[in-house]
């Protein structure tokens, strides 16, 4: 996976304290990984290390929340050799929750239409999703011909369905659990393929083309 | 602004750029600058492709209030929105 192909692996974030207390977490209502969240990266650094999948990554990024953060600093001895820092870009961040960042789920009323933000000083999905889709383009632009990865979240994720998938994968409806993994390939101009979209323990099994 | 003071140019490449997020439209199909977007099949993500497309192709950032359901209607009153922002700028 090198050389004429680009990889990009987007991770989803393991469980945080704000999913277990269904708390609204933006960059202060996040405070990092349950205890579970942290076992579910240790098994995905498993993972990662039996299939050495990622260990020629040359880019590894996360968004500025700390269960994105966390969950990089547990896999990263699987990642580029182990030796690859990981630059924060807000871009993959999940939705900006403004003036809800820290709030419990409840308090979340739904926006009128996808163009409304979701709280003052929030991000609408519109807008949520043309920032998430320029972070994917920029990252496919800066990773080409290499492998890179991403801890990032569900939202991102399904974003890439589209911005690298274009229609070919509208039927992937299922939301991948925390501490599972996307990876897209690109071989040359071609399309982007979706080779793996599961959990870690899927990953044993093998990266295979289970889609479209 | 009336749709026949609109820059009959950008009014096109608006027009270019719907298609290429359409669902439901045949090769060759008009698309007239009053067509509801929602009748040529422009869905949500249709909509964002849409607007990334807009800003790159144009070089303008459409802010974030000027984004709504009356903005998206058609591909006039899109052009209404970028005019607005292309003489502000």
């Amino acid at each position: 996976m090198s050389g004429n192909t680009t990889t990009i692996a987007l991770v989803r974030h393991a469980e945080s304290h704000a999913n277990v207390g269904h708390i609204l977490g933006s960059h202060a209502g996040c405070t990092g990984l349950s205890d579970r969240g942290r076992e579910q990266a240790r098994q995905l650094r498993a993972a990662l290390l039996e299939t050495s999948v990622l260990s020629n990554a040359s880019i590894a990024m996360t968004s500025r929340l700390a269960q994105a953060i966390e969950t990089y600093e547990i896999i990263s001895p699987a990642v580029g050799g182990g030796r690859l820092k990981a630059k924060h870009d807000c871009g993959f961040c999940d939705v900006h929750w403004g003036e809800l960042d820290g709030a419990a789920e409840d308090d979340l009323v739904l926006p009128e239409t996808i163009y409304s933000p979701v709280a003052p000083q929030g991000e609408s999905w519109v807008g949520f999703v043309r920032r998430a889709t320029r972070a994917l383009t920029s990252l496919a632009l800066a990773a080409a011909g290499s492998t890179a990865v991403v801890v990032t979240h569900g939202g991102v994720i399904k974003t890439s369905l589209r911005a690298y998938g274009g229609r070919r994968y509208h039927h992937v409806e299922d939301d991948i659990g925390y501490g599972a993994l996307a990876i897209w390939e690109k071989v040359v101009d071609n399309e982007w393929t979706l080779i793996f979209y599961g959990e870690s323990n899927s990953l044993m099994e093998g990266i295979h083309a289970p889609l479209p | 602004m009336m749709t026949h003071d609109l820059d009959e140019k950008l009014l096109q490449r608006i027009i270019d750029m719907i298609r290429k997020c359409a669902r439901l439209l045949d090769p060759g199909e008009e698309v007239l600058p009053e067509r509801p977007l929602r009748e040529v099949g422009v869905d949500s993500f249709g909509l964002v492709d849409l607007l990334v497309m807009l800003e790159d192709e144009l070089d303008i950032v459409l802010p974030d209030d000027l984004l709504t359901p009356e903005m998206f209607e058609s591909a006039a009153t899109i052009a209404v929105a970028v005019t607005s922002v292309l003489t502000a700028g």
